[in-house]
């Protein structure tokens, strides 16, 4: 238990509403987007501004204590979940934009804006922040940052890590650090770059810099209608081989079409093997070319249709599909989990044939929907919780997946980071030195291990046992 | 070689452990001099297990190991604290596997950019960099230099690119991050860390980049101003206009004269695409311009960006560069600065900045004595410092070498950058000295 008086200081650093210390209102904080593991923190601090966080930090170094930072918890790896951490840090009231330079399209934000609250308060100057996670609503800079988030529109933009300049971050000392900064090139290590994507184990993020940037002028919808996987995908390589670069390029499989179908008759054919999403942006002459140069590689893969959306409400629909695919699952099984690995874009076939195997092996239905041009899989693996047989199959399907990517040549995580949640299969993709040099680096920011402990890093003796599958979430 | 010093009988023991890849010509020393530090020795190994003998080798001769690849950067940084061994990665130039349709690439760091360029280009794809000497300059030069060219407004840096390294670090490990896949957040970003490391965490051995499909053109126009103020004046109107430009460089009157423009200050736009879209961007141009910004000709644009591209390198000997970052809205304070000290002192000032990133190259030539020059370069980095950005000098001329701080950065994070350097090379082995606050 946390001594009564570090309470206290807390309370006196940040006031009496800023401190969540017992009783059910910690209870909303006891896990985030992955609810297999639930722990509710000892106390929950709401520092208001950069300067209580430090504040609140240098209290809890004084004695010692380990922290956890929270954004929305809207994360899938249990990246907050406070496993060796009594008090968890949220940064729910570090809401402020301070700052818009349209001139120099740059934005510094508070680490606890929402994503989409970014590019609202630009979007009437023509820009945009560009990482777009699905959870943009709800997800805040501080998880992006954290998380290296990307989105749908990964493929043309990139992710957080290329549209964020500098960071303010309070070290698990409270000492108060600036990386890199509005200007660019800051001469010395990218540490920025470091800290983006640790998945909040070097320091609190207060404050992020952004790059913002320029809507695009134009944006065609399409969608090509395939009899098999393996077509869909040649048209993925033959759009590339076009020298074209999509701003997204999204693959849903014959089962995942039949739930979106059943779930919200969009008038999707239920017999086709795969529907490829394209979309791209740009400006007027080019973009037309573009979107006619693609339409064209579909029908010589022997697309059935290519639809092309008129208007925005057209566009609108055509994403509906993709959007709400993870909601149309639920009419296909009581439960489902999903993975998130990557394989090269060329590999997309191998691992759908890899995931049928798995599927067919385990006796498990897997639906697919995905980030095609990245190669970023999410295949759901659908099953009945009260079957525990069937739920021993699903977990074993899932590491024989991520095991099939990093065979070819991929990643075991693509967005949702390691957390506590692929701590086991880390060591699939990184030897022991690897490991010791990372964790080298982050005894250079948290010699303690203070803040986030318990994450990202295999602990010997301590491996985390998977009972239950991962939890219903969409990406 | 003085048998006095540490490692001054470096080269025969070295020999004897690493045969034929030990240099010991008078050439190869003067090529991998470092700010003007010659090395004991330098080596060239041929492959991985190469460069792990040869770090061993170095630890054993007590000597430094400063990573090079064909040394066109490593004048930039202080020279290294003690006696090195350059290790130069340049005989290990292969492309290890470039998938088109993946659009990503395996190389190894000796690579010169250019035989990467060739090798992509055969496929119709490039990475979209364009650094100086790009004949010369290796991959992991490219990478620990974190160079780029004018084209970083419409494609970024090394940083947007690079998505996987492998290194030899100090203690011989080699080293994995990141990885193949365009996509990836498994374990901490040691690519990122790498880029722009300066030879100081290990040596780079291989780096996956993502890749691109080339644009299918490139064009350039040019709208003339009667300043440097006003040449970036027409840049900011050009960053708020409808025209999508891929590179926008600002010149002053000397350095269009060195970039051989007839015609005084200018800005240049630079525009990639498809021919229809450039006949557009013309088209926008022109009537933001009022009809004032021309188009050159292929074959003269061409030229003009390979001049654009080299403007990093010293003219001269003699020369004094200094790279300056700011926010671009605070360049033309900042350069008018720079310029009126640079006439005061009766020094040339050839001036070019990326006016979309806000980094500017200043070459100052022809001056008088050199306290005249290190005044100018004072009141260049105090000008940046006040426009809330910095200046690194990155070519030092003569005995001043030894007087001025490269890099002239002093934050709270360097105290962090020093624990990282720790972390990952406790015992100072690699660039000793050369980076930033004597890292
Ligand atoms: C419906 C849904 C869709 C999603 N879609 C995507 C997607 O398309 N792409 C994608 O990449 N992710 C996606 N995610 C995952 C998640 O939204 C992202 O990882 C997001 O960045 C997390 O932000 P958060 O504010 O909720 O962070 P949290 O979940 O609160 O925290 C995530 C991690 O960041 C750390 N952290 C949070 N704030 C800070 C800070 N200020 N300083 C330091 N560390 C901090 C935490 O300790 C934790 O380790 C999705 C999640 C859901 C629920």
């Amino acid at each position: 238990m946390l001594a009564p008086r570090i309470v206290d200081g807390l309370i006196e650093l940040v006031g009496g509403d800023g401190v969540i210390a017992r009783g059910s209102a910690a209870r909303v904080y006891e896990c985030d987007g992955w609810t297999l593991e639930r722990r509710v923190p000892e106390v929950v601090v709401l520092p208001r501004t950069p300067e209580e966080v430090a504040a609140v930090v240098r209290l809890l170094h004084r004695h010692g204590v380990a922290f956890v930072p929270r954004g929305a918890g809207t994360g899938l790896s249990g990246g907050c979940l406070p496993v060796a951490a009594p008090v968890m840090i949220c940064t729910s009231r570090l809401r402020q934009i301070v700052s818009i330079d349209l001139a120099n399209r740059r934005a510094v934000v508070e680490a606890g804006v929402v994503n989409l609250a970014v590019s609202r308060a630009v979007a009437r100057h023509g820009l945009f922040y560009a990482p777009d996670p699905s959870s943009q609503s709800a997800c805040t800079i501080g998880g992006n940052v954290a998380e290296n988030s990307g989105g749908p529109h990964t493929l043309k933009y990139g992710v957080t890590t290329n549209h964020v300049l500098g960071l303010e971050l309070v070290l698990p000392d409270g000492e108060v650090v600036t990386l890199g900064g509005a200007v660019e090139d800051v001469p010395g290590y990218d540490l920025r770059g470091l800290v983006i994507g640790a998945e909040g184990t070097m320091g609190l993020v207060t404050r992020a810099t952004l790059r913002l940037t320029r809507t695009p002028e134009g944006v065609r919808t399409l969608l090509g209608v395939f009899a098999t996987v393996d077509a869909a995908c040649q048209a993925v390589s033959g759009i590339i081989a076009a020298g074209i670069v999509p701003a997204a390029l999204e693959m849903m499989d014959q089962l995942m079409i039949a739930a979106v179908e059943a779930a919200f008759q969009v008038g999707l054919p239920t017999d086709a093997g795969a529907v490829l999403l394209i979309e791209l942006d740009g400006a007027g002459a080019e973009l037309d070319q573009q979107a006619r140069a693609a339409s064209d590689v579909c029908h010589a893969q022997g697309a059935r249709e290519v639809r092309v959306a008129r208007d925005e409400a057209e566009r609108a629909a055509l994403w509906k599909c993709r959007k709400r695919a993870f909601g149309a699952v639920g009419r296909l099984a009581p439960n489902y989990c999903t993975q998130d690995g990557v394989v090269p874009r060329t590999k997309v076939p191998d691992i759908l044939r890899a995931i049928a195997g798995v599927a067919a092996r385990h006796r498990l239905r897997i639906a697919n929907v995905f980030h095609a041009g990245d190669g970023n899989i999410h295949p759901i693996l659908l099953y009945d919780e009260r079957d525990a047989d069937e739920v021993r199959r699903v977990i074993a399907a899932g590491h024989e997946i991520l095991r099939a990517c990093v065979d070819l040549g991929g990643s075991i995580t693509g967005e949702h980071g390691i957390g506590v949640e692929k701590i086991n299969e880390l060591p699939l993709l990184f030897a022991p030195q690897d490991l010791r040099a990372m964790q080298a680096l982050r005894a250079a920011f948290d010699p303690e291990q203070r803040c986030n402990p318990g994450k990202i890093f295999p602990t010997p003796g301590a491996c985390v046992e998977v009972t239950r599958p991962r939890r219903q979430v969409p990406a | 070689m003085n048998g006095d010093r540490p490692g001054g009988d470096a080269t025969a023991a070295l020999r004897e452990a690493l045969g034929d890849a030990v240099r010991p010509d008078f050439d190869a020393k003067f090529r991998f001099a470092a700010a003007g530090g010659a090395p004991e020795c330098v080596v060239e190994p041929a492959d991985i297990p190469g460069v792990v003998a040869a770090i061993d080798a170095a630890r054993r001769a007590g000597l430094a190991v400063v990573p090079a690849g064909n040394g066109t950067h490593l004048r930039i940084g202080w020279r290294s604290r003690a006696p090195h061994l350059a290790l130069s990665t340049r005989q290990m130039g292969r492309v290890l596997a470039h998938d088109a349709g993946d659009m990503t690439v395996r190389v190894e760091c000796g690579a010169t950019v250019a035989a990467l360029d060739a090798a992509l280009a055969a496929a119709g794809q490039w990475l979209p960099l364009d650094p100086p000497r790009a004949e010369a300059m290796t991959v992991g030069g490219l990478i620990a230099a974190d160079r780029n060219g004018p084209l970083r407004l419409g494609y970024g840096g090394v940083r947007d690119w690079l998505i996987g390294v492998r290194a030899v670090m100090a203690d011989g490990a080699v080293v994995r991050g990141g990885g193949q896949v365009v996509k990836n957040v498994a374990g901490y970003d040691l690519p990122r860390l790498f880029a722009g490391s300066f030879g100081t965490l290990g040596v780079l051995v291989e780096a996956t980049f993502k890749v691109r499909p080339r644009a299918a053109a490139l064009a350039l126009g040019e709208w003339t101003a009667p300043t440097l103020a006003a040449a970036l004046a027409r840049a900011q109107a050009v960053m708020a206009s409808d025209v999508q430009p891929v590179l926008l460089e600002a010149v002053n009157e000397s350095a269009a004269e060195a970039l051989g423009l007839d015609s005084g200050a200018s800005v240049l736009i630079g525009v990639a695409g498809s021919p229809p879209h450039l006949d557009e961007q013309e088209r926008r141009l022109a009537a933001l311009s009022g009809g004032a910004a021309v188009r050159h000709a292929p074959e003269r644009g061409d030229a003009l960006l390979r001049a654009l591209r080299e403007f990093s390198q010293p003219a001269d000997d003699d020369a004094l560069v200094i790279r300056v970052g700011v926010l671009p809205t605070a360049l033309p304070p900042v350069l008018a600065e720079i310029e009126t000290a640079a006439r005061r002192a009766g020094v040339v000032a050839e001036i070019a900045a990326h006016a979309g990133n806000g980094v500017a190259w200043c070459q100052l030539l022809g001056a008088p004595d050199e306290a005249a020059l290190q005044g100018v370069a004072a009141a260049a980095r105090a000008a940046a410092l006040r426009g809330g950005g910095w200046a690194v000098y990155e070519a030092i001329p003569g005995e001043l070498g030894e007087r001025l701080d490269p890099w002239g950065f002093d934050a709270p994070a360097l105290a962090v950058m020093r624990r990282v350097k720790a972390a990952l090379d406790p015992d100072g082995l690699f660039s000793p000295g050369r980076f930033v606050g004597g890292i």
